[in-house]
C-alpha cells in the first residue's frame, strides 16, 4: 500500500477516492435549510447529540416524551446543530515541508485535498491559504459549492514549490485582517517553526476560529538518514551548522523532535484544538480514518 | 605462499583509495535540514566525538583488511606444501654369533642391541611404522611394519635368539634391495656389532652396538724363565664372547712369524701361552687372529707390541730401623739400574758380614762407630768415622748457602729451593780434602751434600733426613733423579747383565695389514682397501705411545699401589685398580682385587696396547639413512582469505553496531 503523497491531485485515481468522501459526507447530512455542516455546537440540528434536565425556557418540542413515559422524567433533546461553515484551509509550503521521504509538501496537499472537498462537498466556503504568503496571495482563494473542486483541485495543485520560513503569527494575521473569524481553520503544517506555533493557533482562536491541527510528519524528521561530519543547512534559512553527527546524537535528535511534537499535542489539548498527526507514509483510508476520528473537525 | 593470479595484487595499491575516501569525507558534506533549530538543541559531547574518530580509522583499517584479502583471495593464493609420507623403518636385528658377546656386565651384543632399540622405538614409532626383523643366517619377520608400538616392544621381548651361524650377507642384501624397490620409503636399520655391521648393505643405517670388538684380548704379557730357564714371552688370553678359535702369533719388525699357535677358547676363558723370546733389543708384536672362514668372532683382534731390551742392574741392601718409603719409591723407579728382586732390607746392628754381596749399602738413619768396610754407600742421615768429615750434632732452620758444581750426582738438578727444617753440623775435614772428598751442597750448617772417596769408601753422604717434616728433598721430583745419579755413579763399574724385559710403548712399522685379519669381510673402500699389502702404522695408527718409564708411587707398608701402565689391571677389574703384594721369588707380583689373587707382570706393558677396550668407529661407508618420499603439494587458502574477509566483516560490523556505540 503506498501513501497518498505519490498520487497526483489531478489524478482519476484520486478523484475516485474523493468521491467516496462524498458519500460518507453525504450520509452524516441531516438538516436541509439548516446548512449541510455539522457543528459541534448545540442547537437546532439533524444530529442527536445527547439529552438535558428540562429547564425553563426550553422548548417543548425538544421534550423527549418517550422518557417521560417511562422513567417519569422531562428530559430533552439536544441535537448538534447544523449551519453554513466558513473552511479556511491553512497549507503550510514552507521550505520545511520540501523534506521527508515522500515529500510533505505533497502530502499536505492531498490532505487539504481532502478536508476541502467534504468541506465543498457540504455547501461550505472553503478559502485555502499556503505559507508563507506569496505576493498577491492576501486573502487566498475562496471556493464554494461541488461544482468548484476541480478549481479548488488546480489550485492545490498550482502550489508545488516548498520555500521560505515559517511565522505562524505573521501570516494568520495577515490572513484575517481585522475580519472576525468564522467557521474552522484548519492548519495543515509540520508545525516545526523556530518561532513556535503557539502565538499563531491562538490568534486564531481569539480570531472566532474553531481550529484544527493537523501535523504532517515524515519519518525522516524524527530519524533523518544521517552520519559523519556534516554540514547541517537549513532548509528554511542561510543558517548552516557543522556536526559530527553520531547515533547518539540521532538518539538526542528524535528525543528533541518527540518532544516538539508532544508539546504540540499538549498545547492544543489545552485550547480545545481539535490536532492529528499524520505520517507521509499512511495510505488514504488512514489518513482518512485518522480525519475523521482523531480530528473530528472533518465531520 | 604462492599465488595462482600474481597479475591480481597490483590491485592491492587500490586499497590507498580507502584512507583517500576518508581524507575526502572529513571534509563536511553538505545535507539541508528541515528545521535546524532542532538541531542546534542537541548537546554534544567531546567524548563522543573522539570515539567516533577512532572508530573511523578502525573502520579504515578493517576496510583496507576486507580489500585486501578479498584481493588476494582473488589472486588464488597457494600454500607449497609437502605431503610427507609416513617412512616404514625395518629395524634389523643381528642374531648372528658376534652378537653372543659379552661385555663386562655378561650381556650379550644382542641384548645390549634389544635395549638399544628398546630405548629407540619411541622415536622411531613416532616417525613411521616399525617392523621387525631377525636376521642371521636367514631372515624372519618378528613383526610387521605398523604403528602399535605396545606390539612391537612385545615382540621385541619375546625373541629368544640362538646367537649361532654367521650372517647371510647375499641374502641380507638381495631382501634389501627387494624391500628398497618397493617405492615405499623405508628406512632399514641393522642393529649389529661391527664385525658386519662394516659392511651393511647399502641403504641400510648400521646401527652400531658397542662393547667389546674384540675376538680375544691380550691380558698379560710378561717375559721370564721358561721350563729350561729360557727367555719366554708369556701371554695371558681371553675370549671375551662366544667361542673363539684362532692363533697367537708372535711377529717381528719385518712381520715374520716368530711363533705361531692354535688357540681355542670358549666364552670368558682364559689361558696362558709362552714362546720363545726374541733375541735382546728387538721388536715383536703379540698378536691374536681367528680363523679365516670363522663366524663365530669379530672382526678385530687384540695386539700388543714390545721391544726385548737389555737390562743392567744393582743390587742394593737398605740398612734402616725404619726405610723412609719415599727413598724404596725412588729405588723402585730406578729399575732399569736395581734389581729390585735382589734387593734386601738389613738391620742396622748385623749389615756389615753380607755387605760385601751388594753393590750399593744404603744407610739411612745409622750412626757407626767403625769405619765403614770398602764398598760404596749412600749415607742418609747416617755418619760413620774415617770419611773424612766430621759431624758436630744438629741444627734447626737450616738455609742453603751454595750448590758447587753438578758432580756426578747433582746433574741438572737444583736444590737451592730445597727447605730443611733440621740438619746435621757436617764439615769437610782437612784429610777429607786431600783425599778428595767435597761438600757439592752447602748450607748454614756446612756440608750438606757431600761426596767422596776414602780408603776404599766410594760414598754419598746427606746430612739431613728424608723424612718430610725434616725435608722436602723427597718430596722433590728430583729425588728419583738423584738417586739414580747416585747409583749411576756408585755402581758405575758393577753393573752387570740382567735377563731382557719386555719394553712396550713403542710402535713400528710392520708390513703386515692388521686392519684385515683373516675373517674381516672386505669392504669397499674401508680402511686398508687401498695399500692394504704396504707399509702402514701400527694398531693405534700412528699415535706416539709413550715409552713405559713406570713410575710407581711409594709404597705403604709392604704394598705398593698399581702402576697405572699394567694394562690388563683395567681390563681384568675395571674400576679397581687393585693392590700391588711384593713380588713372587719369579718376579711377578700379586694382584688383588676385591677377593680375587692374580699374579702378574709388571713387564713394561701399556694399556694404550691393548685394543681390548677400543671402540671402532663406523666405518665410512655407513650409509646415510635414506630419506622419507615427499611430495610437493600446493594448498589453496583462498578460503582461508575469504574467511578472514567476513570475520573482518563482522568484526566491523560488530565495532558499528554493537561493540561501540557512538
Amino acid at each position: 500500500m503506498t501513501g497518498i503523497a505519490g498520487e497526483g491531485l489531478l489524478d482519476p485515481a484520486f478523484m475516485a477516492r474523493l468521491e467516496r468522501i462524498e458519500l460518507i459526507a453525504r450520509r452524516l447530512q441531516t438538516g436541509e435549510a439548516r446548512g449541510d455542516v455539522t457543528t459541534r455546537r448545540r442547537g437546532p440540528g439533524s444530529l442527536f447529540r445527547e439529552h438535558k434536565n428540562y429547564s425553563q425556557g426550553d422548548d417543548v418540542r425538544f421534550v423527549d416524551w418517550n422518557v417521560y413515559s417511562r422513567l417519569g422524567e422531562l428530559l430533552v433533546k439536544q441535537f448538534d446543530a447544523d449551519e453554513n461553515l466558513d473552511l479556511t484551509l491553512y497549507v503550510d509550503a514552507s521550505g520545511s515541508m520540501d523534506f521527508g521521504q515522500r515529500r510533505k509538501l505533497d502530502f499536505a496537499l492531498r490532505i487539504a485535498a481532502i478536508v476541502g472537498y467534504i468541506g465543498l462537498a457540504r455547501q461550505a466556503s472553503v478559502r485555502l491559504l499556503f505559507l508563507p504568503r506569496r505576493a498577491g496571495e492576501d486573502g487566498g482563494a475562496i471556493f464554494f459549492g461541488k461544482r468548484r473542486v476541480q478549481p479548488f483541485l488546480t489550485a492545490l495543485d498550482a502550489r508545488r514549490e516548498a520555500r521560505g520560513g515559517t511565522d505562524f503569527l505573521r501570516e494568520f494575521r495577515a490572513a484575517a485582517g481585522s475580519r472576525r473569524g468564522r467557521g474552522l481553520a484548519i492548519v495543515i503544517s509540520d508545525f516545526f517553526s523556530e518561532t513556535g506555533y503557539e502565538k499563531g493557533l491562538d490568534f486564531l482562536l481569539h480570531a472566532g476560529y474553531r481550529v484544527g491541527a493537523v501535523q504532517v510528519l515524515d519519518v525522516l524528521d524524527a530519524r533523518p538518514d544521517l552520519d559523519g561530519r556534516l554540514r547541517l543547512a537549513d532548509l528554511e534559512s542561510p543558517r548552516t551548522l557543522e556536526r559530527i553527527v553520531t547515533r547518539r546524537m540521532l538518539d538526542e535528535y528524535e528525543a528533541e523532535v518527540r518532544r516538539w511534537c508532544e508539546g504540540l499535542a499538549r498545547f492544543c489539548g489545552r485550547r480545545g484544538i481539535a490536532q492529528v498527526s499524520l505520517d507521509t507514509a499512511w495510505d488514504f483510508d488512514r489518513v482518512l480514518r485518522s480525519l475523521l476520528a482523531g480530528g473530528g473537525f472533518a465531520r | 605462499m604462492s599465488f595462482l593470479r600474481p597479475e591480481l595484487l597490483p590491485w592491492l595499491s587500490a586499497l590507498l583509495v580507502v584512507p583517500l575516501l576518508y581524507l575526502a569525507r572529513r571534509r563536511a558534506r553538505r545535507v539541508v535540514v528541515p528545521h535546524l533549530f532542532l538541531w542546534e538543541r542537541v548537546r554534544i559531547r567531546e567524548g563522543r566525538v573522539k570515539a567516533r574518530r577512532i572508530r573511523d580509522l578502525l573502520g579504515i583499517l578493517f576496510q583496507m583488511l576486507i580489500g585486501a584479502a578479498l584481493i588476494l583471495a582473488w589472486a588464488g593464493p597457494q600454500r607449497e606444501d609437502e605431503l610427507v609420507e609416513a617412512p616404514r623403518i625395518l629395524a634389523l636385528l643381528d642374531v648372528s654369533a658376534p652378537m653372543a658377546r659379552r661385555d663386562e656386565d655378561g650381556r650379550t651384543a644382542f641384548e645390549r642391541a634389544r635395549a638399544r632399540l628398546r630405548g629407540e622405538l619411541e622415536g622411531l614409532a613416532a616417525r613411521g611404522e616399525v617392523g621387525l626383523v631377525l636376521v642371521g643366517e636367514g631372515l624372519r619377520t618378528v613383526s610387521a611394519p605398523g604403528p602399535d608400538r605396545e606390539a612391537i616392544r612385545a615382540a621385541l621381548d619375546a625373541i629368544v635368539p640362538d646367537l649361532a651361524g654367521r650372517l647371510d650377507r647375499e641374502g641380507l642384501d638381495r631382501w634389501v634391495a627387494a624391500r628398497l624397490a618397493e617405492g615405499r620409503p623405508t628406512e632399514i636399520r641393522l642393529y649389529s656389532v661391527g664385525a658386519e655391521g662394516e659392511a651393511a648393505p647399502p641403504g641400510v643405517l648400521w646401527v652400531p652396538i658397542e662393547g667389546p670388538t674384540m675376538n680375544a684380548a691380550i691380558t698379560r704379557v710378561e717375559l721370564g724363565p721358561g721350563a729350561e730357564g729360557e727367555a719366554t714371552v708369556r701371554v695371558g688370553l681371553r675370549a671375551l664372547g662366544g667361542r673363539f678359535e684362532g692363533h697367537f702369533l708372535l711377529r717381528d719388525e719385518t712381520g715374520e712369524i716368530l711363533h705361531d699357535g692354535a688357540v681355542s677358547l670358549d666364552d670368558g676363558d682364559t689361558v696362558e701361552l709362552g714362546a720363545p723370546a726374541p733375541p735382546p733389543g728387538t721388536w715383536v708384536r703379540a698378536e691374536i687372529e681367528r680363523d679365516e672362514g670363522r663366524p663365530d668372532a669379530m672382526a678385530f683382534d687384540d695386539a700388543v707390541d714390545l721391544r726385548v731390551a737389555p737390562r743392567a742392574a744393582l743390587r742394593c741392601a737398605v740398612v734402616a730401623k725404619d726405610a723412609p718409603p719415599r727413598l724404596l719409591d725412588a729405588l723402585l723407579v730406578c729399575d732399569d739400574l736395581i734389581d729390585a728382586r735382589a734387593a734386601v732390607r738389613l738391620p742396622p746392628e748385623s749389615w756389615r758380614p753380607s755387605a760385601a754381596e751388594y753393590d750399593v749399602v744404603v744407610l739411612c738413619g745409622v750412626e757407626e762407630a767403625r769405619p765403614l768396610p770398602p764398598g760404596r754407600y749412600l749415607l742418609v742421615d747416617s755418619t760413620a768415622p774415617g770419611l773424612g768429615l766430621a759431624f758436630e750434632g744438629r741444627d734447626r732452620d737450616v738455609g742453603i748457602l751454595r750448590q758447587g758444581g753438578q758432580g756426578p750426582v747433582l746433574r741438572g738438578l737444583d736444590l737451592r729451593n730445597l727447605r730443611l727444617s733440621e740438619a746435621r753440623r757436617v764439615a769437610v775435614r782437612p784429610d777429607g780434602r786431600r783425599a778428595g772428598v767435597r761438600a757439592i751442597l752447602e748450607g748454614t750448617t756446612g756440608a750438606l751434600v757431600s761426596a767422596g772417596e776414602i780408603d776404599g769408601v766410594s760414598f754419598v753422604q746427606l746430612a739431613f733426613g728424608l723424612e718430610e717434616e725434616r725435608s722436602s728433598f723427597a718430596l722433590l721430583p728430583a729425588f728419583p733423579l738423584f738417586v739414580n745419579d747416585v747409583f749411576e755413579h756408585l755402581g758405575r763399574e758393577r753393573r752387570r747383565l740382567l735377563p731382557p724385559v719386555l719394553a712396550a710403548g713403542r710402535s713400528f712399522p710392520l708390513p703386515v695389514d692388521r686392519g684385515r685379519p683373516a675373517a674381516r669381510p672386505a669392504v669397499a673402500g674401508a680402511e686398508g682397501a687401498e695399500g692394504a699389502e704396504g707399509e702402514r702404522p701400527a694398531p693405534t695408527e700412528g699415535e706416539p705411545r709413550a715409552p713405559s718409564e713406570v713410575q710407581r708411587p711409594a709404597p705403604a707398608a709392604g704394598e705398593l699401589p698399581a702402576p697405572a701402565e699394567a694394562s690388563f689391571v683395567p681390563l681384568e677389574a675395571a674400576g679397581d685398580a687393585g693392590r700391588w703384594r711384593a713380588p713372587d721369588p719369579a718376579g711377578r707380583w700379586e694382584l688383588a682385587i676385591g677377593d680375587r689373587r692374580e699374579l702378574v707382570g709388571v713387564a713394561r706393558f701399556d694399556e694404550a696396547l691393548s685394543d681390548a677396550t677400543r671402540v671402532w668407529p663406523a666405518p665410512a661407508t655407513t650409509p646415510a639413512p635414506p630419506e622419507p618420499l615427499r611430495h610437493p603439494r600446493q594448498r589453496d587458502l583462498t578460503w582461508i582469505f575469504l574467511a578472514a574477509a567476513l570475520g573482518v566483516l563482522l568484526l566491523e560490523w560488530w565495532t558499528y553496531h554493537r561493540g561501540w556505540s557512538t
